[in-house]
């Protein structure tokens, strides 16, 4: 190991699926990283980007040698409410940043389980999109720009902070969600929307998966338009948490519709909504070591996916968006993660496996090589998408 | 060219996809931006993928350069064949490929007509949100291309936002599919990346588009206000207040006097020196509340007058004349250079009187119609293209724009893209390691930098290539 990674201090980091235990820097301020980024690129060292590392299922073994964590590069660089976008480091928690942008009357999307913990920079690069993904996207499509270093040591700049623009390729696209495998992103601006006046949340408790989707198929239909539909099992039975928001009228006139389409909601609002809304959130699964599944299929395929899932593994643990068609989900500890990789698969789906290596997942196409040479031609950082 | 190349092309494509005569390739010698001409040494329009493959199969063996081109609408110059090279049309591509309801989602071929396809999956009650105001005529693979907007981005977004998958023909011939109907793809998000790279990446022969739902209620509210100032402050207001409706677009007096006098006349007063043109989507509560806590913002910066659509054809009428704006300028003068830039939402006042500064000093005659709500711009400046001198004080204007923008935190275009038009002045937003990461991935892409040369990214090394103004209009050759 180089003088770099002697150098670094006590802090150590481990890799879900890497025995060893690493060097984890934390940089103080972008100087110090660009340095070390220098300092590792000359030595020969490989580095796995992280915010907070709470999310590093996609870089089950991963060969670094080095963890660097962006989380001590924090704060709000630019929020002007009435330009509607906010621009921060990437250390920035999410929690902070919704906070400060809710002064100003936004919303922070995306809405990431346990806020407290993920860092913009993380939330980014892992590519995940919240719980509200469902009325608002992907988080994909609100990052407006972004600062990045490259293994080459600059400092990049793509997009901007303007909530159109097309000027030049939008290369933040290309790393958001790249998992750290082709730069270390410093700085990013995302596209913001009204903070809800109102909050309502209707739970339905269903004995059956096919009661539940006819359920979610029903908040689904226009006009309706919730911000979430959530669907969980748990003790035998499925719960399917909807989170309707905006302005009181909108709310108002929405219950009225979901009550009208399907009867015996149980309702909350207000606190209690946010509350519970809060929870569904926070009860998506946590990577890490244990094997997790992302799951990405057209909504008329949720239910087969489901299934297959519930056949491969009675004992997961999912949380589904079945409008969206997303599933997360941790698997028993006795299933055959090829097996239900490659069954998913054949549905059409996208499959992600966390905190597990996968035989015969989909090869990286040549495409995808390319960039990665082409963007990290030093082969410096190790994380994928 | 080489006749057994032509000959070989010939059997892909058949006749009607190979246009040979200068004449007939003399109508590609540019798009929008007239300024900037050259005929094109070949035009082929394949009508599917696999006759694209073919085709760029056929290029690749002889080196050529790949200028795709959707209907030819764009305003940036980047379907221009400056440096000669094959026209590669794919305005032949209209089918329809499947619309699904359930999923909310359309493939279509890349030449289908972006209104078409909001036709076509209207009656199961969903529509494709980008809507340019060439959406007459403009393709969606154009769209793609560009990263195209419209009045309706306010609220739904560029076009980026509303691709899922594409299929795309590389340089190299490869076909690659991308994304798809699922929400997330595996791998890195090359649809995204692919979305606004003008044409330098590949040609999107097939795009996997969403759809939204059609709302329950839309309101068309007009403002009128008797200065423009007062149109901005309030369209700073409403974002500030958090208001979402779908469209904020202004236009200023002139624009309402060509669109008036021309046969789009949609009834925006006289009296005005100022419109703001809003549409309100959602269910009806929410709709009627947001459209009266609109009408007090309006009100507050000086709006005289509030007027509602009564209908949705007064609607159409009132939403017919802005997006023919631009058309009911060659009242004016018999040439328009319509400026694209982007601003911060605060800074619109500032930006717009600085562009009437910057027009008047220069003796031109200045027209606003632009898309508000989200700080983009489109002063348009009525000229003739006869008289060099005064072409040459366009160019100047529209520089002087750009600096304008780009000195209150805005960038170089906001829906049209860099094309010909602002290469040169990419500097301005980015600096050269920015550049060079841009020519990293598209060399990832196109090894031989054969798609589109010359476009969007400018050239460097040479100081002088970044102050050149665009070339004065030569006849083009052959």
């Amino acid at each position: 190991m180089s003088s770099l990674a002697e150098r670094l201090g006590p802090l150590r980091g481990r890799i879900p699926g890497v025995e060893a235990e690493l060097p984890l820097a934390v940089p103080e301020s972008e100087e110090a990283l660009v340095e070390l980024v220098n300092e590792a690129r000359v030595g020969g060292l490989r580095l796995l980007p992280i915010g907070s590392g709470s999310r590093l299922g996609g870089a089950y073994g991963a060969q670094a040698d080095l963890l660097v964590s962006t989380r001590a590069l924090t704060g709000v660089v630019a929020y002007e409410p009435g330009d509607g976008t906010v621009t921060a480091l990437a250390g920035t928690r999410m929690s902070e940043l919704a906070s400060a942008v809710l002064a100003g009357g936004h919303r922070l999307t995306p809405d990431v389980p346990r806020p407290e913990e993920a860092t913009l920079g993380g939330v980014i690069a892992d590519g995940f999109s919240g719980s509200d993904r469902l009325r608002f996207g992907p988080t994909r499509h609100h990052v407006l720009g972004m600062r990045v270093l490259s293994s080459d040591g600059e400092v990049t700049k793509t997009g901007g902070r303007l909530v159109k623009n097309v000027t030049g390729f939008e290369l933040h696209r290309l790393y958001a969600g790249s998992g750290g495998g082709l730069c270390l992103i410093l700085e990013a601006s995302l596209r913001l929307f009204a903070a809800p006046a109102a909050r309502a949340c209707a739970t339905f408790t269903c004995d059956s998966l096919e009661a539940a989707l006819a359920i979610s198929e029903h908040l689904g239909a226009p006009p309706l338009e919730p911000t979430a539909v959530s669907l969980s099992l748990g003790d035998g039975a499925w719960a399917l948490t909807a989170t309707l928001d905006g302005r009181e009228e909108r709310v108002t006139r929405e219950r009225a519709l979901v009550d009208e389409r399907v009867p015996g909601a149980a309702w909350c609002a207000g606190a209690e909504a946010d509350s519970l809304h809060a929870t569904c959130r926070d009860d998506s699964p946590r990577e890490g070591a244990v094997p997790s599944l992302r799951i990405s299929a057209r909504p008329s395929r949720a239910r087969d996916v489901i299934e297959v899932l519930l056949r491969h593994s009675p004992e997961a643990a999912l949380q589904a968006q079945p409008l969206v068609g997303t599933v997360e989900a941790v698997p028993g500890s006795r299933a055959d993660l090829d097996a239900l990789c490659a069954d998913l698969r054949g549905l059409g789906a996208s499959v992600r496996l966390r905190g597990a290596a996968e035989q015969g997942a989909r090869p990286t196409n040549p495409l995808e090589q390319r960039l990665k040479a082409a963007v990290d031609p030093h082969d410096l950082f190790c994380g994928r998408p | 060219m080489d006749s057994g190349f032509l000959r070989a092309l010939e059997q892909v494509v058949g006749p009607e996809g190979l246009t040979t005569d200068s004449t007939r390739r003399r109508a590609y010698e540019c798009d929008g931006l007239a300024l900037v001409r050259r005929v094109p040494d070949l035009v082929l329009a394949p009508l599917d993928t696999s006759q694209a493959r073919e085709c760029m199969r056929l290029l690749r063996e002889e080196g050529l350069a790949v200028i795709p081109r959707g209907a030819g609408t764009g305003l940036a110059g980047g379907a221009t064949p400056h440096e000669g090279g094959v026209v590669f049309k794919t305005s032949r591509m209209r089918r329809v490929l499947e619309v699904s309801e359930r999923d909310r989602f359309a493939r279509v071929e890349a030449g289908v007509v972006n209104v078409d396809l909001t036709s076509a999956c209207s009656h199961h009650g969903l529509r494709y949100a980008p809507d340019p105001s060439s959406q007459q005529a403009c393709t969606i693979g154009g769209n793609v291309a560009n990263n195209s907007g419209g009045p309706h981005c306010f609220r739904y977004g560029a076009t980026t936002r509303s691709i899922l998958g594409l299929t795309v023909i590389t340089a190299e011939g490869e076909v690659m599919e991308l994304g798809g109907p699922e929400p997330d793809p595996e791998g890195l998000d090359l649809v995204g990346c692919f979305v606004g790279c003008e044409g330098m990446l590949g040609v999107a022969t097939e795009v996997t588009c969403r759809l939204i739902p059609a709302p329950e209620t839309t309101e068309t509210l007009l403002a009128l206000f008797p200065s423009l100032d007062g149109a901005c402050e309030a369209v700073t207001e409403l974002i500030a207040e958090n208001l979402e409706p779908s469209a904020i677009e202004i236009l200023d007096r002139l624009t309402i006097e060509a669109v008036e006098a021309s046969v789009l006349a949609a009834g925006y007063p006289d009296e005005a020196d100022a419109v703001l043109l809003i549409d309100i989507d959602g269910l009806a509560e929410e709709v009627r509340a947001t459209a009266q806590d609109v009408g007090e913002i309006a009100r507050a910066h000086g709006a005289f007058e509030i007027r509602t659509a009564t209908d949705a054809k007064e609607r159409a009428r009132l939403w017919a004349g802005r997006k023919g704006a631009f058309g009911a300028m060659g009242r004016i003068a018999p040439d328009l250079y319509v400026a694209d830039v982007v601003v911060p939402r605060t800074k619109l006042k500032e930006v717009v009187l600085a562009t009437t500064e910057i027009c008047q000093a220069r003796g031109l005659k200045l027209s606003n119609v632009f898309h508000a709500g989200d700080g983009n711009l489109h002063p348009n400046i009525s000229y003739d293209r006869r008289d060099e001198v005064e072409v040459a004080r366009v160019l100047e204007a529209g520089t002087e724009i750009m600096k304008a923008c780009v000195a209150v935190g805005g960038s170089l275009s906001g829906e049209h893209g860099i094309g010909l038009e602002k290469r040169d002045e990419m500097h301005r937003v980015f600096s050269e390691a920015d550049l060079d990461a841009m020519l990293r991935v598209r060399a990832a892409w196109d090894p031989d930098e054969r798609m589109n040369p010359g476009k969007a990214i400018p050239v460097r090394g040479c100081m002088e290539i970044k102050t050149k103004p665009l070339p004065v209009p030569s006849g083009g050759s052959s």
